[in-house]
Protein backbone atom coordinates (compact mmCIF):
# COMPACT_ATOMS: atom_id res chain seq x y z
CA UNK A 1 0.00 0.00 0.00
CA UNK A 2 1.14 3.02 -1.20
CA UNK A 3 2.13 5.90 1.85
CA UNK A 4 -0.23 8.82 2.04
CA UNK A 5 2.00 12.60 2.10
CA UNK A 6 3.51 12.74 4.94
CA UNK A 7 1.95 14.35 7.81
CA UNK A 8 2.85 17.07 10.01
CA UNK A 9 4.57 15.84 13.33
CA UNK A 10 2.90 19.28 14.81
CA UNK A 11 -0.52 18.96 13.19
CA UNK A 12 -1.77 22.13 15.25
CA UNK A 13 -0.61 25.04 12.55
CA UNK A 14 -2.54 22.57 10.15
CA UNK A 15 -5.32 21.87 12.09
CA UNK A 16 -5.94 26.02 12.71
CA UNK A 17 -6.00 26.90 9.36
CA UNK A 18 -8.43 24.69 8.24
CA UNK A 19 -10.64 25.56 10.78
CA UNK A 20 -10.44 28.99 10.34
CA UNK A 21 -11.31 28.56 6.47
CA UNK A 22 -14.42 27.25 7.91
CA UNK A 23 -15.79 29.08 10.78
CA UNK A 24 -13.77 31.93 10.73
CA UNK A 25 -10.59 33.65 11.57
CA UNK A 26 -12.06 34.07 15.02
CA UNK A 27 -11.76 30.79 15.88
CA UNK A 28 -9.26 29.65 18.17
CA UNK A 29 -7.48 25.53 18.31
CA UNK A 30 -6.91 24.70 21.48
CA UNK A 31 -6.51 21.72 24.02
CA UNK A 32 -5.11 19.12 20.82
CA UNK A 33 -4.43 16.31 21.79
CA UNK A 34 -3.52 12.84 19.07
CA UNK A 35 -5.39 9.78 20.76
CA UNK A 36 -2.78 6.40 21.13
CA UNK A 37 -4.64 3.69 19.93
CA UNK A 38 -5.97 5.05 16.41
CA UNK A 39 -5.75 1.94 14.76
CA UNK A 40 -5.61 2.06 11.25
CA UNK A 41 -6.25 6.49 11.43
CA UNK A 42 -5.09 9.39 13.03
CA UNK A 43 -6.97 10.68 15.18
CA UNK A 44 -6.93 14.00 16.94
CA UNK A 45 -9.36 15.95 19.68
CA UNK A 46 -8.98 19.52 19.95
CA UNK A 47 -11.21 22.60 21.37
CA UNK A 48 -12.68 25.26 18.81
CA UNK A 49 -12.91 28.87 20.78
CA UNK A 50 -15.40 31.34 19.00
CA UNK A 51 -16.72 34.24 20.83
CA UNK A 52 -16.28 32.77 24.10
CA UNK A 53 -17.62 29.70 23.52
CA UNK A 54 -15.60 26.52 23.29
CA UNK A 55 -16.51 23.00 21.90
CA UNK A 56 -14.66 19.91 21.79
CA UNK A 57 -14.05 17.96 17.95
CA UNK A 58 -12.62 14.99 16.55
CA UNK A 59 -10.38 14.64 13.80
CA UNK A 60 -10.05 11.19 11.86
CA UNK A 61 -7.51 11.14 8.92
CA UNK A 62 -6.55 8.05 6.87
CA UNK A 63 -2.85 7.52 7.04
CA UNK A 64 -2.62 4.17 4.53
CA UNK A 65 -4.33 3.68 1.15
CA UNK A 66 -4.03 2.06 -2.10
CA UNK A 67 -5.49 -1.40 -3.86
CA UNK A 68 -5.39 -3.53 -1.11
CA UNK A 69 -7.14 -1.16 0.94
CA UNK A 70 -11.02 -2.69 1.64
CA UNK A 71 -12.23 0.84 3.97
CA UNK A 72 -14.44 3.45 2.25
CA UNK A 73 -12.74 6.59 1.34
CA UNK A 74 -13.20 9.68 4.23
CA UNK A 75 -15.05 11.51 1.68
CA UNK A 76 -17.46 8.58 1.43
CA UNK A 77 -17.13 8.09 5.06
CA UNK A 78 -18.63 11.51 5.43
CA UNK A 79 -21.40 11.54 2.99
CA UNK A 80 -23.09 8.43 5.08
CA UNK A 81 -22.90 9.85 8.51
CA UNK A 82 -24.53 13.19 6.81
CA UNK A 83 -27.38 11.25 5.81
CA UNK A 84 -27.34 8.58 9.07
CA UNK A 85 -27.26 11.90 11.15
CA UNK A 86 -30.42 14.32 9.24
CA UNK A 87 -32.25 11.00 9.67
CA UNK A 88 -31.91 11.04 13.69
CA UNK A 89 -29.87 8.11 14.22
CA UNK A 90 -27.13 8.72 16.83
CA UNK A 91 -23.92 9.27 15.06
CA UNK A 92 -21.00 12.02 15.84
CA UNK A 93 -22.70 15.10 14.16
CA UNK A 94 -20.37 15.50 11.00
CA UNK A 95 -19.03 19.27 10.24
CA UNK A 96 -16.76 19.39 7.63
CA UNK A 97 -14.41 17.28 5.52
CA UNK A 98 -10.90 17.96 4.44
CA UNK A 99 -10.41 18.78 1.02
CA UNK A 100 -7.08 20.08 -1.41
CA UNK A 101 -7.40 23.48 0.02
CA UNK A 102 -6.25 21.77 3.40
CA UNK A 103 -3.22 20.68 4.71
CA UNK A 104 -4.80 17.62 6.72
CA UNK A 105 -6.23 14.57 5.04
CA UNK A 106 -8.24 13.06 3.39
CA UNK A 107 -10.07 12.40 6.80
CA UNK A 108 -13.15 14.66 8.27
CA UNK A 109 -13.88 16.61 11.48
CA UNK A 110 -16.79 15.58 13.30
CA UNK A 111 -18.66 16.62 16.84
CA UNK A 112 -17.12 14.80 19.68
CA UNK A 113 -19.26 12.71 21.94
CA UNK A 114 -18.66 11.49 25.33
CA UNK A 115 -19.39 8.21 26.02
CA UNK A 116 -17.31 4.89 26.18
CA UNK A 117 -15.99 2.29 23.70
CA UNK A 118 -13.66 0.58 25.73
CA UNK A 119 -15.00 -3.56 25.29
CA UNK A 120 -13.94 -4.97 28.53
CA UNK A 121 -15.45 -1.69 30.20
CA UNK A 122 -18.76 -1.84 28.70
CA UNK A 123 -18.59 -5.39 29.25
CA UNK A 124 -17.67 -5.23 33.02
CA UNK A 125 -21.03 -4.21 34.56
CA UNK A 126 -23.85 -6.12 32.91
CA UNK A 127 -26.53 -4.24 34.71
CA UNK A 128 -27.46 -2.41 31.77
CA UNK A 129 -26.68 -4.87 29.09
CA UNK A 130 -30.49 -5.50 28.12
CA UNK A 131 -31.11 -2.05 27.66
CA UNK A 132 -27.88 -1.54 26.02
CA UNK A 133 -28.65 -4.49 23.23
CA UNK A 134 -32.85 -3.18 22.87
CA UNK A 135 -31.19 -0.03 21.67
CA UNK A 136 -28.82 -1.29 19.63
CA UNK A 137 -31.25 -3.03 18.28
CA UNK A 138 -33.45 -0.57 17.53
CA UNK A 139 -31.10 1.39 16.26
CA UNK A 140 -29.73 -1.06 13.68
CA UNK A 141 -33.67 -1.22 13.15
CA UNK A 142 -34.00 2.35 11.80
CA UNK A 143 -30.79 2.12 10.07
CA UNK A 144 -31.87 -0.57 7.79
CA UNK A 145 -35.39 1.03 7.65
CA UNK A 146 -33.51 4.25 5.30
CA UNK A 147 -34.08 4.31 1.85
CA UNK A 148 -31.10 2.28 -0.42
CA UNK A 149 -31.77 5.09 -3.05
CA UNK A 150 -29.60 7.98 -0.91
CA UNK A 151 -26.69 5.69 -0.51
CA UNK A 152 -26.40 4.85 -4.30
CA UNK A 153 -23.04 5.98 -4.22
CA UNK A 154 -21.99 2.85 -2.13
CA UNK A 155 -23.21 0.68 -5.26
CA UNK A 156 -19.55 0.31 -6.84
CA UNK A 157 -18.05 -1.73 -4.06
CA UNK A 158 -17.04 -5.12 -4.06
CA UNK A 159 -19.18 -5.78 -0.65
CA UNK A 160 -22.42 -3.88 -2.15
CA UNK A 161 -21.80 -7.06 -4.23
CA UNK A 162 -22.38 -10.68 -3.31
CA UNK A 163 -20.93 -11.02 -0.44
CA UNK A 164 -18.97 -14.13 -0.83
CA UNK A 165 -17.32 -13.09 -4.23
CA UNK A 166 -16.24 -9.97 -2.17
CA UNK A 167 -14.57 -11.51 -0.01
CA UNK A 168 -13.01 -13.97 -2.27
CA UNK A 169 -12.16 -11.35 -4.08
CA UNK A 170 -10.06 -9.54 -0.96
CA UNK A 171 -8.69 -12.63 0.08
CA UNK A 172 -7.57 -12.56 -3.33
CA UNK A 173 -5.66 -9.25 -2.99
CA UNK A 174 -3.56 -10.47 0.22
CA UNK A 175 -1.89 -12.79 -2.12
CA UNK A 176 -1.20 -15.32 0.53
CA UNK A 177 -3.19 -18.93 0.58
CA UNK A 178 -5.34 -19.38 3.87
CA UNK A 179 -7.12 -23.41 3.30
CA UNK A 180 -8.56 -22.68 6.24
CA UNK A 181 -10.59 -19.19 5.28
CA UNK A 182 -11.14 -20.91 2.05
CA UNK A 183 -13.18 -24.05 3.41
CA UNK A 184 -15.14 -21.21 5.74
CA UNK A 185 -15.92 -19.39 2.27
CA UNK A 186 -17.03 -22.90 0.47
CA UNK A 187 -19.26 -23.38 3.52
CA UNK A 188 -20.93 -20.10 3.05
CA UNK A 189 -21.36 -20.61 -1.16
CA UNK A 190 -23.09 -23.82 -0.38
CA UNK A 191 -25.35 -23.01 2.64
CA UNK A 192 -26.68 -19.37 1.36
CA UNK A 193 -29.68 -17.65 3.52
CA UNK A 194 -32.52 -16.55 1.60
CA UNK A 195 -32.57 -13.46 -0.09
CA UNK A 196 -33.27 -10.16 2.03
CA UNK A 197 -34.44 -7.03 1.36
CA UNK A 198 -31.35 -4.60 0.14
CA UNK A 199 -30.40 -2.05 3.37
CA UNK A 200 -27.57 0.07 4.37
CA UNK A 201 -25.66 -1.71 6.43
CA UNK A 202 -23.52 -0.29 8.57
CA UNK A 203 -20.62 -2.84 7.87
CA UNK A 204 -18.86 -2.79 10.90
CA UNK A 205 -21.18 -2.81 13.70
CA UNK A 206 -19.39 -4.28 16.89
CA UNK A 207 -18.69 -4.03 20.18
CA UNK A 208 -15.82 -1.29 20.37
CA UNK A 209 -17.20 0.59 17.60
CA UNK A 210 -20.24 2.03 19.46
CA UNK A 211 -20.09 4.61 22.37
CA UNK A 212 -22.21 4.33 25.28
CA UNK A 213 -22.68 7.31 27.61
CA UNK A 214 -25.04 8.04 30.66
CA UNK A 215 -28.35 7.63 28.31
CA UNK A 216 -26.73 4.50 26.84
CA UNK A 217 -26.24 4.39 23.23
CA UNK A 218 -24.59 7.66 22.14
CA UNK A 219 -22.67 7.17 18.56
CA UNK A 220 -22.47 4.69 16.10
CA UNK A 221 -18.65 5.23 15.16
CA UNK A 222 -16.63 3.67 12.26
CA UNK A 223 -18.40 3.87 9.16
CA UNK A 224 -15.53 2.89 6.93
CA UNK A 225 -16.78 -0.54 5.89
CA UNK A 226 -20.60 0.58 5.08
CA UNK A 227 -22.23 -1.48 1.98
CA UNK A 228 -25.48 -1.91 0.91
CA UNK A 229 -26.97 -5.32 1.12
CA UNK A 230 -28.35 -7.89 3.95
CA UNK A 231 -29.47 -5.92 7.50
CA UNK A 232 -28.35 -9.68 8.66
CA UNK A 233 -24.86 -8.96 8.12
CA UNK A 234 -25.05 -6.33 11.06
CA UNK A 235 -26.40 -8.43 13.44
CA UNK A 236 -24.09 -11.46 12.64
CA UNK A 237 -21.10 -9.21 12.99
CA UNK A 238 -22.30 -8.27 16.17
CA UNK A 239 -22.46 -11.68 16.92
CA UNK A 240 -19.22 -12.84 15.85
CA UNK A 241 -16.85 -14.81 18.16
CA UNK A 242 -14.31 -12.31 18.19
CA UNK A 243 -16.57 -9.32 19.46
CA UNK A 244 -17.70 -11.18 22.05
CA UNK A 245 -14.47 -10.11 24.37
CA UNK A 246 -15.09 -13.51 26.54
CA UNK A 247 -18.50 -13.79 26.86
CA UNK A 248 -18.82 -16.39 25.01
CA UNK A 249 -22.36 -17.54 25.38
CA UNK A 250 -23.46 -13.81 25.11
CA UNK A 251 -23.07 -14.08 21.72
CA UNK A 252 -24.32 -10.54 20.53
CA UNK A 253 -21.48 -8.36 21.15
CA UNK A 254 -21.05 -9.66 24.95
CA UNK A 255 -24.34 -7.99 26.02
CA UNK A 256 -27.06 -10.67 25.28
CA UNK A 257 -27.33 -13.85 23.05
CA UNK A 258 -28.17 -14.48 20.00
CA UNK A 259 -32.02 -15.24 20.24
CA UNK A 260 -32.64 -11.77 22.84
CA UNK A 261 -30.70 -9.87 19.56
CA UNK A 262 -32.98 -11.30 17.12
CA UNK A 263 -35.85 -10.80 19.38
CA UNK A 264 -35.67 -7.21 20.13
CA UNK A 265 -34.92 -6.46 16.32
CA UNK A 266 -37.93 -7.67 16.07
CA UNK A 267 -39.85 -5.90 18.59
CA UNK A 268 -38.20 -2.81 17.33
CA UNK A 269 -40.08 -3.06 14.11
CA UNK A 270 -37.54 -5.26 12.06
CA UNK A 271 -37.94 -8.26 10.11
CA UNK A 272 -37.95 -11.50 11.42
CA UNK A 273 -34.59 -12.76 10.89
CA UNK A 274 -33.53 -16.83 11.51
CA UNK A 275 -30.94 -17.85 13.96
CA UNK A 276 -29.61 -19.37 11.00
CA UNK A 277 -29.32 -16.29 9.10
CA UNK A 278 -27.61 -14.71 11.71
CA UNK A 279 -24.93 -17.81 12.04
CA UNK A 280 -24.40 -17.55 8.41
CA UNK A 281 -23.17 -13.91 8.62
CA UNK A 282 -21.40 -14.69 11.77
CA UNK A 283 -18.98 -17.33 10.11
CA UNK A 284 -18.61 -14.44 7.28
CA UNK A 285 -17.71 -12.55 10.24
CA UNK A 286 -14.77 -14.67 11.21
CA UNK A 287 -13.82 -15.32 7.68
CA UNK A 288 -13.71 -11.43 7.04
CA UNK A 289 -11.89 -10.72 10.06
CA UNK A 290 -9.22 -12.99 9.97
CA UNK A 291 -8.95 -11.98 6.14
CA UNK A 292 -8.40 -8.37 7.72
CA UNK A 293 -5.69 -9.49 10.33
CA UNK A 294 -3.82 -11.11 6.94
CA UNK A 295 -4.33 -7.59 5.41
CA UNK A 296 -2.69 -5.79 7.99
CA UNK A 297 0.47 -8.41 7.92
CA UNK A 298 0.64 -7.68 4.68
CA UNK A 299 0.64 -3.74 5.51
CA UNK A 300 3.55 -4.47 8.20
CA UNK A 301 5.77 -6.24 5.56
CA UNK A 302 5.29 -3.64 3.35
CA UNK A 303 6.30 -1.23 5.27
CA UNK A 304 3.88 0.47 7.70
CA UNK A 305 5.29 -1.68 10.25
CA UNK A 306 4.57 -1.90 14.11
CA UNK A 307 4.43 -4.81 16.65
CA UNK A 308 0.65 -4.99 16.71
CA UNK A 309 0.30 -5.24 12.80
CA UNK A 310 3.17 -8.34 12.73
CA UNK A 311 0.98 -10.06 15.66
CA UNK A 312 -2.16 -9.48 13.36
CA UNK A 313 -0.68 -11.39 11.00
CA UNK A 314 0.19 -14.57 13.05
CA UNK A 315 -3.35 -14.30 15.08
CA UNK A 316 -4.91 -14.69 11.85
CA UNK A 317 -4.51 -18.56 12.96
CA UNK A 318 -6.68 -18.36 15.98
CA UNK A 319 -9.62 -16.78 13.90
CA UNK A 320 -9.31 -19.52 11.82
CA UNK A 321 -8.93 -22.24 14.58
CA UNK A 322 -12.49 -20.38 15.61
CA UNK A 323 -14.20 -20.48 12.34
CA UNK A 324 -13.57 -24.11 11.73
CA UNK A 325 -14.48 -24.78 15.36
CA UNK A 326 -17.75 -23.51 14.31
CA UNK A 327 -18.09 -24.89 11.26
CA UNK A 328 -17.69 -28.36 12.66
CA UNK A 329 -20.59 -27.20 15.21
CA UNK A 330 -18.36 -27.70 18.30
CA UNK A 331 -18.35 -23.76 18.72
CA UNK A 332 -21.60 -21.38 18.59
CA UNK B 1 29.31 -26.56 21.67
CA UNK B 2 27.68 -24.12 19.60
CA UNK B 3 27.20 -20.76 19.76
CA UNK B 4 28.55 -19.12 23.15
CA UNK B 5 26.21 -19.37 26.68
CA UNK B 6 23.60 -17.68 26.65
CA UNK B 7 21.46 -19.84 24.43
CA UNK B 8 18.60 -18.64 21.99
CA UNK B 9 15.80 -19.18 24.75
CA UNK B 10 17.89 -17.02 26.99
CA UNK B 11 18.53 -14.44 24.86
CA UNK B 12 14.63 -14.15 24.03
CA UNK B 13 13.75 -14.38 28.10
CA UNK B 14 16.31 -11.78 28.84
CA UNK B 15 14.35 -9.46 26.04
CA UNK B 16 11.32 -10.67 27.67
CA UNK B 17 12.38 -9.40 31.21
CA UNK B 18 13.30 -6.45 29.99
CA UNK B 19 9.97 -5.55 28.68
CA UNK B 20 8.41 -6.47 31.54
CA UNK B 21 10.75 -3.76 33.38
CA UNK B 22 10.14 -0.96 31.87
CA UNK B 23 5.97 -1.57 30.57
CA UNK B 24 4.96 0.19 33.59
CA UNK B 25 7.01 3.67 32.66
CA UNK B 26 5.75 3.38 29.08
CA UNK B 27 2.61 5.88 28.01
CA UNK B 28 -0.05 4.03 27.25
CA UNK B 29 0.10 3.34 23.53
CA UNK B 30 3.86 2.07 24.11
CA UNK B 31 3.05 0.11 27.19
CA UNK B 32 0.58 -1.39 24.74
CA UNK B 33 2.83 -2.03 22.07
CA UNK B 34 5.33 -3.58 24.39
CA UNK B 35 2.66 -5.60 25.44
CA UNK B 36 2.56 -7.25 21.89
CA UNK B 37 5.97 -7.66 22.00
CA UNK B 38 5.90 -10.14 24.60
CA UNK B 39 3.02 -11.88 22.36
CA UNK B 40 5.74 -12.03 19.62
CA UNK B 41 8.56 -13.29 21.52
CA UNK B 42 6.84 -15.67 23.02
CA UNK B 43 5.67 -17.19 19.29
CA UNK B 44 9.60 -17.01 18.75
CA UNK B 45 10.11 -19.04 21.70
CA UNK B 46 7.75 -21.84 21.04
CA UNK B 47 8.34 -21.97 17.51
CA UNK B 48 12.16 -22.61 18.21
CA UNK B 49 10.86 -25.62 20.37
CA UNK B 50 8.52 -26.99 18.22
CA UNK B 51 10.53 -26.37 15.49
CA UNK B 52 9.07 -25.64 11.78
CA UNK B 53 5.45 -26.75 10.29
CA UNK B 54 6.01 -29.56 7.66
CA UNK B 55 5.89 -28.28 4.32
CA UNK B 56 2.60 -28.42 2.11
CA UNK B 57 1.14 -26.79 -1.04
CA UNK B 58 -1.18 -24.89 0.34
CA UNK B 59 -1.64 -22.46 -2.44
CA UNK B 60 -2.59 -25.62 -4.49
CA UNK B 61 -5.35 -26.79 -1.29
CA UNK B 62 -6.43 -23.06 -1.05
CA UNK B 63 -7.32 -23.11 -4.97
CA UNK B 64 -8.73 -26.53 -4.85
CA UNK B 65 -11.03 -25.74 -2.19
CA UNK B 66 -12.02 -22.46 -3.91
CA UNK B 67 -12.98 -24.65 -6.75
CA UNK B 68 -14.79 -27.02 -5.22
CA UNK B 69 -12.71 -29.91 -5.63
CA UNK B 70 -12.68 -30.95 -2.12
CA UNK B 71 -16.26 -30.97 -1.71
CA UNK B 72 -15.99 -34.85 -2.53
CA UNK B 73 -13.85 -35.44 0.39
CA UNK B 74 -14.91 -32.73 2.81
CA UNK B 75 -14.45 -34.66 5.87
CA UNK B 76 -10.59 -35.11 5.37
CA UNK B 77 -9.45 -31.82 3.95
CA UNK B 78 -11.38 -30.15 6.88
CA UNK B 79 -9.47 -32.66 9.20
CA UNK B 80 -6.00 -31.64 7.59
CA UNK B 81 -6.49 -28.22 7.74
CA UNK B 82 -7.84 -28.09 11.30
CA UNK B 83 -4.68 -30.44 12.38
CA UNK B 84 -2.60 -27.46 10.93
CA UNK B 85 -4.41 -24.80 12.14
CA UNK B 86 -3.85 -26.00 15.61
CA UNK B 87 -0.38 -26.55 15.77
CA UNK B 88 -0.04 -22.64 14.21
CA UNK B 89 -2.18 -21.93 16.98
CA UNK B 90 0.03 -23.79 19.28
CA UNK B 91 2.90 -21.37 18.30
CA UNK B 92 0.78 -18.32 18.75
CA UNK B 93 -1.16 -18.42 21.78
CA UNK B 94 -1.91 -22.36 23.08
CA UNK B 95 -3.89 -21.67 25.55
CA UNK B 96 -6.63 -20.18 22.73
CA UNK B 97 -6.86 -24.15 21.92
CA UNK B 98 -10.12 -25.47 23.50
CA UNK B 99 -8.92 -29.01 25.58
CA UNK B 100 -9.79 -31.50 22.92
CA UNK B 101 -6.36 -29.75 20.97
CA UNK B 102 -4.67 -28.39 24.18
CA UNK B 103 -3.25 -31.79 25.42
CA UNK B 104 -1.16 -31.57 22.39
CA UNK B 105 0.99 -28.74 23.74
CA UNK B 106 2.65 -31.08 26.37
CA UNK B 107 4.53 -33.17 23.12
CA UNK B 108 7.50 -30.05 22.44
CA UNK B 109 10.34 -30.81 25.29
CA UNK B 110 13.15 -28.84 24.54
CA UNK B 111 16.53 -30.52 24.09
Amino acid sequence: MAALPATPSDPLPALAAAVQRRFGSGAVVSNLVQATLGGSNRTLLFDVTQRGTARRYVSREETFSGPTNPFLPPDIQFRIMERVHRAGIPVPEPVFAYDAGDALGPGFVTAFVEGETMPRRLLEDTANHPAILGQLAETLVRLHALDPADFAFLETMPESGDPVAALAHRLDLIDEPHPALELGLRWLERHRPPPAPRSLVHGDFRTGNFMIGRQGLAALLDWECSLLGSGGADLGWLCTRSWRFGRLDRHAGGFGTRDALIAAYRAAGGRAVDADEVRWWERHGLVRWGMYNALQALGHVNGRRSPAYAACGRNTAMIEYDLLMTLAGTYD
Amino acid sequence: MRDYRPDTADLLATVSDFLDRIGPDLPSGDRYQALVCQHLLGMVRREIEQGPLPDEDEPALARAIRRGACDAEWDAVFARVLARTVARVERVKPDHLSPEHAVRTSRSSPG
